[in-house]
């Protein structure tokens, strides 16, 4: 692999890293699982969802049928609602199950495709030089560190670069989170007789 | 008068708590002692009727004439201090008097007029043991350099108390205030960090511009920059300048160091780790304040390299 193509790839894995980390691995998880439910056809999701609307068009009917002028009637939807409640409920629970069993191996692929591949970049290409900076621009001593441990005095190896790039996306976060987020000063009580004349 | 011998004391003395204990009340008396009289609870022992058996039993004694000293005012058994019935008057008592009653007891004078009496007076003979002070003992604090009491006290949690009451106050509106005015001052310090980072990115980024429009950076090899050693140099004292000013700003707000790691660790575990080595973490999460400000810098720096030697600009 050419230096762009390592510099590239390993780019994007700590954006994408860094990107998880602020969206919140759960908020992805149901995002994917919403996706999941509305495309999926599998046939106990198939049948949630019809169960639910069909629930959906009872409830609608026993709104608009009155229980006391049509009694018969509305305890039979209100009986066939509480049934399709019933069933619902034991659809669910085994759509949860699987719901469950989606979410591991999703954390699980998330937590591969983002570390996994940093580690096999630093343990192959652990000797190549990603870039190099212009002749004297930092202390020997400085050039030293950032080519350590095993690239050519004056580049980059993968190790600083991973650190760095890290630190400058949580950083560049860290200042838009801090500037986006407003805190009330608070305003201390003042209790009724303290305020009432002496 | 004949003198009573020890044995006829004690056999008195035997049947005196004999017939108390016959009357009944000795449960009161031992919750008297044990400060457990606010039981509702009844508990009192069926009282018998006296009986003559303490009268019975004294006057088989051999002596002639002891029913008669007994109720005696010059009773050499009234002398002996009965210890289930010593110093209660039916009060509570309080903790901090028998602490210092038994301290003073226990070492030997009980002088009425000392100012140094009491629970004072046990710190200071604490203070004076840690310290391997004026008794001439050889205290836990020689070595150590001596430890005062109410810190070790403090470190195990008692200013923890006493500092959470502050803070958080006592009534749930007291409460409620002190919480937010914590959340303001931590987001306060946020913001503040949040600026100080801001301004390093400017002045890193026109540093870049200025010196560093006319490098030409590679991917395959270094090249030679015009500016180089300028920009070195520019940039070198910007951060001593940066870390400087930084420095004396942390010594003086202690807030600042808050989300280090470090200062997490002593705020977990602050209470178990010795004042030497919680004075070198101290310093240690000031220093990682800076470090963590450089390696921001720096990351501006190769961030910017980087984009340029991929994309050749």
């Amino acid at each position: 692999m050419d230096p762009f193509s390592i510099l590239l790839t390993l780019t994007l894995i700590i954006l994408a890293q860094n990107a998880v980390r602020i969206v919140g691995k759960s908020q992805i998880h149901q995002s994917i699982w919403n996706l999941y439910l509305r495309y999926s056809n599998d046939q106990q999701i198939l049948k949630l969802r019809n169960l639910k609307a069909e629930s959906y068009d009872v409830y609608k009917q026993r709104s608009n049928t009155s229980a006391q002028d049509e009694y018969a009637k509305w305890t039979k939807l209100n009986r066939k609602y509480d049934q399709l409640q019933t069933e619902i409920k034991a659809v669910s629970d085994q759509v949860s199950q699987q719901q469950q069993a989606i979410e591991k191996y999703l954390g699980l692929a998330i937590s591969v495709t983002t570390t996994l591949p940093l580690w096999l970049f630093r343990f192959k290409y652990r000797k190549q030089p990603l870039f190099y900076f212009p002749k004297d621009t930092f202390p020997s001593y400085l050039e030293w560190i950032l080519s350590f441990p095993s690239v050519p005095q004056g580049s980059i190896g993968i190790m600083f670069w991973i650190l760095l790039l890290n630190k400058f996306v949580s950083n560049l976060e860290f200042i838009v989170k801090t500037f986006s987020t407003k805190v009330e000063k608070p305003v201390p009580i003042v209790k009724v007789e303290d305020l009432s004349p002496k | 008068m004949s003198e009573l011998t020890e044995a006829e004391k004690r056999q008195l003395l035997r049947e005196k708590r004999k017939a108390k204990l016959s009357q009944g009340g000795g449960l009161d008396r031992l919750k008297k002692i044990t400060g457990e009289n606010n039981s509702k609870l009844s508990t009192d022992v069926p009282t018998k009727e006296p009986t003559a058996d303490a009268t019975t039993t004294a006057t088989e004694l051999p002596t002639q004439g002891l029913e008669t000293r007994i109720n005696a005012h010059d009773d050499p058994v009234s002398e002996i201090p009965d210890p289930l019935n010593e110093g209660f008057d039916g009060k509570e008592p309080d903790l901090d008097q028998l602490i210092a009653s038994m301290f003073n007891k226990s070492a030997g004078h009980e002088n009425p007029n000392s100012e140094e009496q009491g629970v004072p007076e046990l710190m200071r003979r604490f203070s004076s043991i840690l310290q391997g002070g004026d008794s001439g003992a050889a205290g836990l604090g020689a070595e150590a350099g001596g430890i005062n009491p109410l810190d070790l006290l403090n470190s195990l949690g008692g200013s923890n108390i006493g500092k959470a009451q502050e803070e958080y106050g006592s009534t749930p509106e007291e409460i409620e205030f002190n919480k937010k005015s914590i959340a303001y001052k931590k987001h306060q310090n946020e913001v503040l960090k949040a600026k100080i980072l801001v301004v390093r990115l400017v002045l890193i980024l026109s540093l870049l511009f200025v010196y560093g429009r006319d490098f030409s950076l590679s991917l395959f090899t270094q090249t030679y920059a015009p500016n180089g050693s300028s920009f070195m140099r520019v940039f070198l004292t910007l951060e001593l300048i940066f870390q400087t000013s930084l420095f004396f700003f942390i010594s003086k707000n202690k807030n600042f160091t808050d989300d280090s790691l470090i200062s997490k660790l002593l705020n977990i575990g602050g209470a178990f780790i010795p004042a030497t080595y919680r004075n070198l973490l101290q310093t240690a999460s000031k220093y990682q304040v800076l470090l963590s400000m450089f390696l921001f810098d720096l990351s501006i720096v190769v961030v910017v390299f980087a984009i340029r030697a991929a994309f050749n600009f």
